[in-house]
């Protein structure tokens, strides 16, 4: 198969995010099963300020296309910025 | 648990472009307890909530490459975007004829069952209530049950479902995505897509003490409901729990989505 550069980098980052991210995630995984609302919400605030999230599918083809990336496509009862 | 925690924060913040759209109004939307952003967040199983959320991984183009229905743990969720980073290539390639690329697709979705760890599918246990839904109503059409036999056993009260019943919910979906190749975003059928399990899903969080145990019962009872909520739950809880589809507003949450996010 042939990988375009950027394809290739993204398949590194994401080999690298999984092995960086195994292990310290499993070890917080066992340890709480609930995560209190003060945390939720700055992880829900983190989410919501660090990445912009499109709310018309067009729109965030138009940006995927002119940065050459995939698109990460949630759909969700709710909000993003709202009660999550 | 998913979203906001890394491997899957840089993944999103540095690889893809993001978008969401509230499904409030659609007709395979579930339903579960309302809940604000700054209640609590509990860990569940890959593959809970389909009927909540859904998180596709499309081309540039719009093309669907994947779709993973209800929560996901970070790792794997990023194990599948970087399988979706494969589907993208093989879309993108020029010298590849379109029924080249189909039967490739196939191909690939249902191989990386096998390529999933251990502990991924452990975490692809379906829900109990899941399991005992599809008995109860499709058990011998579901494409969710692995053996009848052993499958009907999820009918009878008190009895342990054995392994082995139904399938994990990473096989469901890479099954069912292999019968999909490469479609566009707006012919994808969601709705049959993500139908397995009860249309309720709620883990009552904010009922729960800090070691996950439940608490306070009558509370989780009585809390608002979101989402297409059935006549018949509105009635027999005389009007405490009621239909709130808030389009744009705020406040709307379901459990699949609060565990993705936090």
């Amino acid at each position: 198969m042939i990988w375009s550069s950027k394809r290739a980098f993204l398949a590194l980052s994401l080999g690298l995010a999984l092995l960086t991210g195994g292990a310290a995630a499993d070890a917080k995984a066992k340890n709480s099963k609930l995560l209190p609302g003060y945390a939720a919400k700055e992880n829900i605030d983190r989410v919501n300020q660090d990445i912009r999230w499109h709310t018309h599918l067009s729109e965030a083809i138009k940006s995927a296309r002119s940065q050459g990336k995939m698109i990460l496509w949630v759909q969700m009862i709710g909000q993003m910025d709202g009660a999550t | 648990m998913s979203l906001s925690q890394d491997p899957a924060y840089s993944v999103l913040k540095n690889e893809l472009v993001c978008g969401y759209r509230d499904i409030s109004k659609e007709s395979y939307a579930g339903f579960s307890g309302a809940h604000r952003p700054d209640g609590n967040a509990i860990k569940t199983t890959n593959g809970a909530g389909p009927h909540n959320l859904q998180t596709f991984v499309l081309a540039s183009d719009g093309t669907v490459l994947h779709c993973l229905p209800g929560y996901w743990n970070p790792q794997d969720l990023v194990r599948e975007i970087e399988f979706a980073g494969r589907l993208h290539d093989l879309w993108t390639n020029p010298s590849l004829s379109r029924a080249a690329k189909d039967q490739a697709f196939r191909r690939m979705q249902l191989a990386h069952i096998h390529e999933h760890p251990q502990a991924m599918v452990r975490r692809s246990n379906m829900q109990g209530f899941d399991k005992k839904y599809e008995a109860k109503h499709r058990l011998h059409t579901s494409d969710t049950v692995n053996n009848v036999q052993l499958a009907s056993l999820a009918l009878q009260k008190g009895q342990k479902i054995p392994a082995g019943a139904f399938k994990t919910t990473d096989v469901i979906m890479h099954e069912r995505m292999a019968v999909r190749p490469f479609l566009p975003f707006n012919q994808f059928d969601v709705a049959h897509f993500v139908d397995y399990g009860r249309p309720k899903y709620d883990k009552n969080e904010d009922f729960r003490n800090d070691s996950g145990m439940l608490v306070d019962r009558s509370g989780a009872k009585s809390q608002e409901m979101l989402g297409q909520v059935p006549q018949k739950k509105q009635k027999r809880k005389g009007g405490k729990m009621r239909r709130v589809v808030q389009a744009g507003g705020r406040g709307v949450v379901n459990y699949g989505l609060r565990a993705a996010l936090r």
